[in-house]
């Protein structure tokens, strides 16, 4: 569970809480649960109100254990919403030793849930589900809006004293809102004319180029994050959105898995990466592969064997840097890990899914073994019945599209590897030995798509020399 | 005078007559040559519809007598129409939710509907089921008299229409089942087309944008369902500190969460309406002035185009001359009776011979439960002595999706049991483990079982879910039977059904059956059973 939704505040700001009491109910994908306070005190302010959603791990409200915490945590909740923007969202929360932040509880068993500071909510505090409502704004003129205009309004961060009404007698209508909201982030752009696409593709870099050093742009003014807090309100600016492009055919929001998969792919372009290549030999390795398979040795184990082999001599590459919790750059660490956890991505075979299935302690188990878990690890996977740690706690990942005569491709770095590798087809090509001699062979491309940052080119080279070696000479997998 | 349809082969027993009924004999009573007839029931609604068939059934020569439509509120402006704009309305949700049908790999169109077809289908329905109603009657002997009766004494009715004479009949018993007509707080004026109760929103004459409900029961969620499926807005107002305060506190906040928050719906709660000014469909708002209920200081004015008023019935007793009977109107304008449905005279004495069930009593303002008490009366009034226990009466709210309980909520619970000191336990499951749900994809919703944790007796049921108003019944049923949570244990479900939510349900109920002496827990049941309900 990465996110979850506030119910119901079973508690006001103000109220008295003892230790244990209910004070909130979250809804995650299961079931409600009800959230005790471990510590007594005063509800101080809610951050996030009935209704909104908010990440694992995020503040939710302040509880004051003394009278003078209380307008401490009251300014600290004022300054968090208003000095909300992408760049400060990841400074850290400032500590104060006599308050404590109520978080959403991450669900036992999830090792690797989301820790983040950043506030996703960008909904005005202000505007509370109240008896006044649709109260007055500063001039006086009271404002009158539908219900599901104050709902969408709420969800795209819109005052409704600034927009203008063109229902019966002036009433702001939902379409109001929306057009408002239009406005605001196209800066000009509307439904037909998409002057300013806000979702570019993201084109993966010509194959062609075989070894080269780039970094990525940053992604130009990303439009403000949009809540979708029910299922039914988010269909309508999709469509709304492509209706220039040949007409809509059907429009099928994002599953669970496609917005993880989604929302992981675009933090990866905060990270500068650089893609080497080489070509190896598999006549030895395609040999043993058919001597080993009628033991029940699959394709996969072999090459996550191979490559878990290979990585022990260059540690380097199966490390995490710990950049991704925020701070600066400069004071990273890199984390070198104990064991090779090779994962290995795979599609959804009935639905349109990706998953990454994780071998863990690659480097130790022998290729049999591998090959065990790993047919254990597809049929959970295609039944989505793997946990957290199953998925989320590999270190270095494989990416294989050989099956499909892809010759070669370049990999998207998954969030908190150093590297990812690309495995295209085995292909009978024509070359010349050490000996000028010309003959036939089994080559394969492999593209070693890495974090720059840490990773260099010769680090990324000599890792791939060493893999290359273990591939072209495969006996020694056997002997582990 | 109401005729029997051409194509009716059942044979006429007796025909209805509206000049004056001389004296008759009857086979079956004792005191049959002194009065006209063994029972009178005033009020031809499905309470005395209900306690007619069972008359007949013990061989009471019974005549019911109507001063308007038969089938009455049930029928023409009640659970009947309701269901058919629900079932239709509902249909208009479904095939527009294009998420729900794609994750099914469904493709739809776009989905039109037009007001007047969904209307004609209510009204269709509406005409079907009172030619049903007056048929049942009619073919096993029942008198069907039209008229507006009052009391002369406890054994004698005379009836009236304008353009009838009518006349006047006598009985050995007397039920009155008169119902009720919708509430209207005071300072609000219904025009019967932009401020309405639920009377004429069944009619359905247009379509409102935006409509403001009064009230958030079972009739104003219903009709918020209706609204918002068809594509209009709504507003809800509650004098209460929460929205549906009747319902059990889970089931109101899983209500909030699956039938308001996704919806284009709103709320104000805590409030009065103090003041409706009336609009022009289409062209001028209605305007509703909100005060606090605490401080009576003014909180807003709304503006939308229709109002609804949906905070409750009051019961009718007009023109009965309750007086010739010494009889009063408790509060709210109900008449009292004791757990046997005889009426009880202003000193709290039984009038001898007048019974009164159904909206009338305010006991339970339910369809089922008037003809329950009916059957309940007529029993009583043939010497068998029997108290209805409400407890084992279910309530439903047809939404989507459904709601339905029986018995107490946890909140009612748990002041009982700190009131007479034994405690209770709670067992609750998800719609998201059953099978059949997750099939249609319709997996939201929760069930709530409450019982005593000395005896395994059950308080109360709730559901929230598909079919929910269908699945209450084994629990009701099971509260009828005097049955314990340990009893449930070998209740088997069919698979997969949803009805086996309940089934986990049960199994998730802690509960060992211990010694118990049968005394005990029927004692207490009946003391539970004198609780008043109004929903």
């Amino acid at each position: 569970m990465t996110t979850g939704k506030v119910v119901e505040w079973m508690k006001q700001e103000g109220d008295t809480v003892e230790s244990g009491e209910c004070i909130l109910v979250v809804e995650s994908d299961k079931a409600d649960m009800d959230v005790e306070t471990f510590s007594q005190g005063t509800l101080a302010s809610i951050i996030a109100p009935a209704g909104s959603e908010a990440k694992v791990g995020e503040c939710l409200a302040y509880l004051a254990e003394t009278e003078e915490d209380i307008k401490i945590a009251r300014a600290l909740a004022a300054g968090l919403s208003a000095s909300m923007s992408e760049q400060e969202l990841d400074k850290p929360l400032p500590k104060q030793a006599h308050i404590e932040t109520s978080t959403v509880p991450a669900p036992s068993g999830s090792s690797s849930s989301e820790v983040s500071t950043a506030a996703a909510v960008a909904s005005d505090p202000a505007m509370k589900q109240s008896k006044s409502a649709s109260s007055s704004s500063s001039s006086g003129m009271r404002i009158v809006a539908t219900p599901y205009a104050k709902k969408r309004a709420k969800s795209l961060g819109v005052t409704l004293g600034d927009v203008v009404g063109s229902g019966i007698s002036g009433r702001i209508v939902a379409e109001d809102v929306e057009y408002f909201a239009a406005q605001r982030s196209g800066g000009g752009a509307t439904a037909e004319h998409v002057a300013h696409d806000p979702y570019p593709t993201q084109t993966p870099v010509s194959a062609a180029a075989q070894s080269y050093v780039h970094s990525l742009p940053r992604p130009s003014s990303a439009p403000p994050a949009t809540i979708q807090s029910s299922s039914g309100s988010s269909l309508a600016p999709a469509a709304k959105r492509f209706s220039a492009r040949g007409g809509i055919s059907h429009v099928i929001p994002l599953t669970a898995m496609e917005s993880a998969v989604a929302i992981n792919m675009q933090r990866s372009l905060d990270v500068a990466v650089a893609v080497v290549a080489v070509d190896i030999e598999m006549t030895q390795f395609e040999k043993l592969y058919g001597r080993l398979k009628p033991k029940g040795v699959t394709i996969t184990a072999m090459f996550a064997k191979a490559v878990a082999s290979a990585l022990t001599k260059h540690p380097l590459l199966y490390a995490t840097c710990d950049a991704e919790t925020g701070g600066d750059i400069g004071d990273s660490a890199i984390i070198y890990n104990s064991h090779v956890n090779v994962a290995v991505a795979v599609s959804m075979p009935n639905e349109h899914g990706l998953i990454t299935p994780v071998l863990e302690k690659a480097e130790e188990t022998d290729m049999f073994e591998l090959a065990r878990k790993w047919r254990d690890l597809l049929k959970r996977a295609r039944s989505k019945n793997l946990s957290p740690n199953e998925y989320a706690s590999g270190n270095f990942t494989i990416s294989n599209l050989g099956m499909y005569g892809v010759k070669s491709f370049q990999a998207i770095l998954p969030p908190g590897q150093s590297a990812i590798l690309a495995l295209g087809s085995s292909n009978p090509i024509v070359t010349a030995d050490d000996h000028g001699f010309i003959g036939v062979r089994n080559m394969m491309t492999v593209n070693l798509t890495f974090d720059h940052r840490f990773v260099y080119g010769t680090d990324a080279a000599e890792f791939l020399r060493t893999l290359r070696a273990i591939i072209e000479n495969p006996e020694l997998l056997t002997s582990s | 005078m109401p005729k029997r349809p051409a194509h009716s082969s059942i044979p006429a027993v007796r025909t209805t007559q509206t000049s004056e009924i001389t004296t008759r004999a009857s086979a079956s009573s004792a005191d049959s040559l002194t009065y006209d007839y063994d029972l009178i029931i005033i009020g031809c609604g499905v309470g005395g519809h209900g306690a007619a068939l069972h008359a007949i059934e013990k061989g009471l020569r019974t005549c019911v007598l109507e001063s308007d439509v038969v089938g009455g509120t049930c029928v023409n402006r009640g659970c009947v129409p309701s269901k058919a704009l629900l079932a239709a309305t509902g249909r208009v949700r479904d095939l527009r939710n294009k998420m729900h049908l794609a994750s099914m790999g469904i493709r739809v169109g776009d989905v039109d509907f037009d007001v007047e077809g969904i209307r004609h289908h209510a009204d269709q329905l509406v005409t079907t089921m009172r030619t049903n109603l007056s048929n049942s009657l009619e073919s096993v002997g029942v008198d069907l008299l039209r008229g507006h009766g009052y009391f002369v004494d406890n054994h004698t009715i005379t009836y009236e229409l304008p353009d009838d004479k009518g006349g006047t009949i006598t009985a050995k018993d007397i039920i009155i089942c008169t119902g009720s007509v919708p509430a209207v707080p005071p300072g609000i004026q219904i025009d019967g087309k932009t401020v309405f109760s639920s009377d004429d929103a069944l009619k359905m004459s247009w379509l409102p944008p935006w409509v403001a409900i009064i009230g958030s029961g079972y009739i104003g969620l219903e009709f918020a369902d209706i609204y918002t499926a068809l594509g209009s807005e709504v507003t809800f107002i509650e004098a209460v500190d929460k929205l549906m305060p009747a319902f059990d506190g889970d089931i109101a906040r899983m209500a909030n969460r699956l039938l308001i928050q996704p919806r284009h719906i709103d709320a104000h709660s805590g409030v009065f309406v103090t003041k409706v000014i009336p609009g022009i469909p289409n062209k001028v708002p209605v305007k509703l002035e909100l005060t606090d209920a605490k401080t009576g200081e003014a909180v807003d004015t709304l503006e939308v185009d229709a109002c609804l008023v949906a905070t409750g019935r009051s019961p009718y007793t007009d023109g009965l001359n309750l007086d010739a009977l010494n009889v009063g109107l408790a509060k709210g304008g109900a008449i009292s009776v004791n757990d046997k449905m005889q009426v009880l005279a202003k000193d709290g004495s039984i009038v001898e011979g007048v019974w009164c069930i159904g909206d009338a009593n305010a006991r339970m303002m339910l369809a089922h439960a008037a003809s329950a008490q009916g059957i309940s009366a007529v029993e009583n009034m043939t010497g068998n002595e029997n108290v209805l226990n409400h407890l084992s009466v279910p309530a439903a709210c047809f939404t989507h999706p459904e709601i339905s309980f029986c018995g107490l909520t946890e909140e009612q619970a748990r002041a009982e049991a700190e009131a007479n000191g034994f405690s209770i336990a709670v067992s609750k499951t998800s719609y998201k483990a059953n099978s059949k749900a997750q099939a249609e994809n319709e997996a939201d919703g929760m069930a709530k079982l409450i019982y005593r944790s000395d005896t395994g007796e059950i308080l109360g049921v709730h559901i929230m879910g598909l079919h929910a108003a269908d699945l209450i019944h084994e629990a009701s049923n099971a509260i009828a039977a005097n049955q314990t949570v340990a009893d449930l244990k070998f209740n088997v479900h069919a698979h997969p059904t949803t009805s086996e939510v309940i089934d986990e349900l049960i199994r998730n109920a802690k509960f060992t059956a211990p010694e118990l002496a049968a005394d005990d827990s029927s004692a207490h049941a009946d003391a539970m059973a004198k609780k008043t309900f109004t929903h």
